[in-house]
């Protein structure tokens, strides 16, 4: 009885029994990330209003072609690669830095390293009210501190300019304590004896981190580097709640654009069709991304 | 046993008898309101979006409540996010409301999208409040607000929806500022208030005259419209002609543009980023001398508790332009959503909101109406000086684009109109602003090209 009881428990016994324990996992796969990726292409070759009782349209590559030719879609895919580019260059170098300083370890870094996060846990939408009564010309604390040290108030929201600048400023400071977080864990996780021999060899500070820490966090350091170029990229809620895509549409990001285009001009299809490049591109990013990752820790 | 007998017999008398209470308990019918049915037992959703108005309709809720029986909730949102909501909300085909309120701009949205139903055959039913009294409502609103008459309506002389909230632009000004500077009244042309500004500003370096809603997402347009049709580009709509071929390159609006980015010079550095409120909160505090907003916005420039200069402001119509002066007409409107499983009920309470015997109620609660009776009443304009105005501008008024791409119309312009403002030349910015209208009004299945090619 026993015996019996092994052998149908005995899973091995089952020909191809590992492809049999997959089959869940892919079914899920499946139904919540390829259909919906299928069906999202499925409407982006339509003109699908988002009401139920207007008529679907089949176009093909009709609204792919529009967009090339849209004006509004090729300025806000700019607006989002010129704020990706920006933002997550500024997060990456200042997140490394203030890594360094974190990692130095010293009473007051242990008990500074908290509360330094805390605007990562704060939620998007909140960070956009915050910033956007800060950044107000005439009632805003930061214009109320440049003019008392002499300095005149800046037009924080109202020009293009500054506009972009100051969603660069918010995004920045929101996510550098999550690019500074990861960094700081790869440098707490490096090895100290090749750096105690470079010490003795004579290498100075910067020699040690160009070519004995920085090798070392690189994997670490492009994982930081992915997840903020893919969220950067995805930008939405600080837009929606700070410029509104203005002015001019110098904040227009891709994200918005795609929410206003379906939900508010009644257009799925061409808000799909968008969608379907913005995978696209992300998922270009993403796999350079990962092969320069892979390629780091090959070498490592 | 005979105790536990008693007690049975006790609790199933009592069982019985308290629906009868309960039914008992509603008031009787108020005077006047016999045409409104029992409805004890349905839920009626109303969505709409947060101020004043929404805040007056809850209580006319609770009086439908209490002598109907009905139980309505009322969900008030940004107006900013409704139409998303909506839209959303019907796609998923969740029924989730029965009156649903929306800015008449959008009516393409609900009337071609089937989100709501044609009201036409309950206004001559049984349910129907017979002194509802539709004469008693401006023709203009009636025909803007209720009706939608394109070639794609599902029924050209359907009614669509009743008046909800009832909103012109008007013009609010300093008068001790004015008259300072040597004006007894209320300027009545756009180059009359530059100049006017001009000598505010001589007087008060510190200040900035004008705080006009300036930001995207229909401020620009609001406060450009009137204006617009002032400068000749025509009425009621000055933005498309009825193919929707656009307007916005052509010499009157170009020279609508010029003007607007004229008088940014006495308007705060920001202006670009001044919505409706903080333009009316601007002026509140005493920081503009000329401010234009709707009508919905005056009750608080007019409260001394949230304004400063409450003493000291007058109202006037939006200044004119060499064509003429108009008023730029807004507002909202509410329907029977075509989702809804208490379509009688609903219309009933819409109904209730909007008749013509609780106008006076509704606007002393803090709603807008649009109707005669209302805005000659003492009391009314008493509190609210500006309301006999409203009637008198509807005369030559001014609108915004109805068809279903208007959404994406009204992007496309603000945004164009935006760039002009920040100094990029009218003629040619406008101009790629409207090859982009063009394009999207053939997407939006409508023919432009009736009217003429692409502009270029």
């Amino acid at each position: 009885m026993s015996n019996k009881l092994t052998n149908i428990l005995d899973i091995k016994r089952v020909k191809n029994y590992p492809l049999y324990m997959v089959i869940p996992a892919v079914f899920i796969l499946l139904l919540l990330t390829i259909y919906p990726f299928i069906y999202l292409i499925f409407v982006s070759s339509h003109i699908w209003p988002i009401s139920p009782t207007l008529p679907r349209i089949f176009l093909g590559f009709g609204q792919f072609t529009y967009l090339l030719q849209d004006p509004t879609f090729i300025e806000s895919l700019q607006v989002t690669i010129k704020l990706m580019v920006i933002g997550v260059t500024i997060q990456i170098v200042l997140g490394t830095f203030l890594a360094i300083l974190l990692s130095t370890k010293t009473r007051i870094t242990s008990y500074f390293t908290l509360p330094f996060m805390i605007p990562v846990f704060i939620s998007p939408v909140v960070v956009g009210l915050i910033w956007k009564f800060m950044f107000n010309y005439d009632l805003g604390i930061l214009n109320y501190l440049l003019e008392s040290v002499g300095i005149g108030a800046i037009n924080w929201l109202g020009t293009p300019q500054n506009a972009f600048w100051s969603v660069v400023i918010i995004d920045t400071w929101q996510w550098t304590p999550f690019t500074t977080l990861i960094i700081k864990a790869g440098l707490d996780s490096v090895d100290p004896t090749p750096i105690e021999a470079a010490t003795v060899d004579g290498a100075n500070r910067f020699q040690i981190f160009r070519h004995v820490t920085f090798p070392s966090i690189a994997p670490i350091f492009t994982v930081a580097l992915l997840f903020r170029t893919l969220d950067a990229f995805k930008a939405f809620d600080i837009i929606y709640i700070v410029t509104r895509g203005g002015p001019g549409g110098s904040t227009y990001v891709l994200g918005y654009n795609i929410w206003k285009t379906a939900f508010y001009q009644n257009q799925l299809g061409l808000a799909a069709a968008m969608s379907v490049i913005m995978i696209i591109i992300a998922t270009i990013l993403a796999f350079i991304l990962v092969r320069i990752m892979k390629g780091l820790l090959e070498r490592e | 046993m005979n105790k536990i007998k008693k007690l049975l017999i006790g609790l199933v008398f009592t069982s019985i008898l308290i629906p009868f209470s309960i039914a008992n308990a509603l008031p009787p019918l108020a005077s006047g309101s016999d045409w409104l049915r029992d409805w004890s037992g349905t839920t009626l959703v109303l969505t709409s979006h947060t101020g004043p108005t929404t805040d007056a309709a809850k209580v006319m809720a609770k009086e439908f409540e209490a002598i109907t029986g009905a139980k309505v909730e009322v969900i008030d949102e940004s107006w900013t996010d409704l139409l998303a909501k909506h839209q959303a909300d019907y796609a998923a085909g969740n029924g989730s409301y029965d009156v649903v309120t929306w800015a008449y701009l959008w009516g393409g949205n609900y009337v071609e999208g089937g989100l709501v139903d044609d009201m036409e055959p309950y206004m001559s039913s049984e349910l129907a409040d017979p002194n509802y009294d539709m004469a008693d409502i401006p023709m203009a609103v009636q025909e803007v607000y209720g009706r939608y008459r394109l070639a794609s309506s599902p029924n050209p002389d359907g009614l669509w929806a009743l008046p909800y909230k009832f909103d012109v632009y008007l013009a609010m000004y300093r008068t001790d500022l004015f008259e300072e500077a040597g004006y007894d009244s209320c300027p009545s042309t756009y180059e009359e208030l530059y100049e006017a500004a001009g000598k505010i500003k001589a007087n008060h370096p510190e200040m900035d005259p004008l705080a006009f809603p300036m930001a995207m997402g229909g401020n620009f347009l609001s406060s450009f419209m009137a204006m617009n049709s002032g400068y000749g580009a025509g009425t009621p709509d000055s933005w498309t002609d009825g193919n929707l071929f656009p307007k916005m390159h052509q010499a009157p609006t170009v020279a609508a543009a010029k003007m607007m980015k004229k008088l940014m010079e006495y308007m705060p550095a920001d202006a670009l980023d001044y919505d409706f409120d903080k333009a009316n909160t601007a002026f509140a505090q005493g920081n503009a001398a000329f401010t234009v907003n709707w009508n919905a916005y005056m009750p608080y420039v007019l409260d001394p508790d949230s304004s400063a200069v409450s003493d000291k402001v007058a109202f006037c119509a939006t200044p004119g332009g060499p064509e003429g002066r108009y008023s730029a007409l807004g507002g909202w409107v509410q329907g029977i959503s075509s989702q809804s499983e208490n379509k009688d009920a609903a219309f009933q309470l819409i109904q209730y909101i909007s008749g013509k015997d609780r106008g006076v109620d509704f606007a002393m609660n803090g709603g807008s109406v649009a109707r005669f009776s209302t805005a000659n009443d003492a009391a009314v304009v008493e509190k609210y000086p500006f309301y006999p105005l409203l009637m008198d501008i509807l005369k030559g008024y001014t609108g915004f684009g109805v068809y279903r791409p208007w959404p994406e119309i009204e992007k496309t312009m603000e945004t164009y109109f935006h760039k002009v403002m920040l100094g990029e030349d009218p003629e040619s910015t406008l101009l790629k602003g409207a090859q982009q209208v063009y394009v999207q009004a053939q997407r939006g299945g409508y023919n432009p090209g009736a009217t003429g090619p692409k502009p270029n």
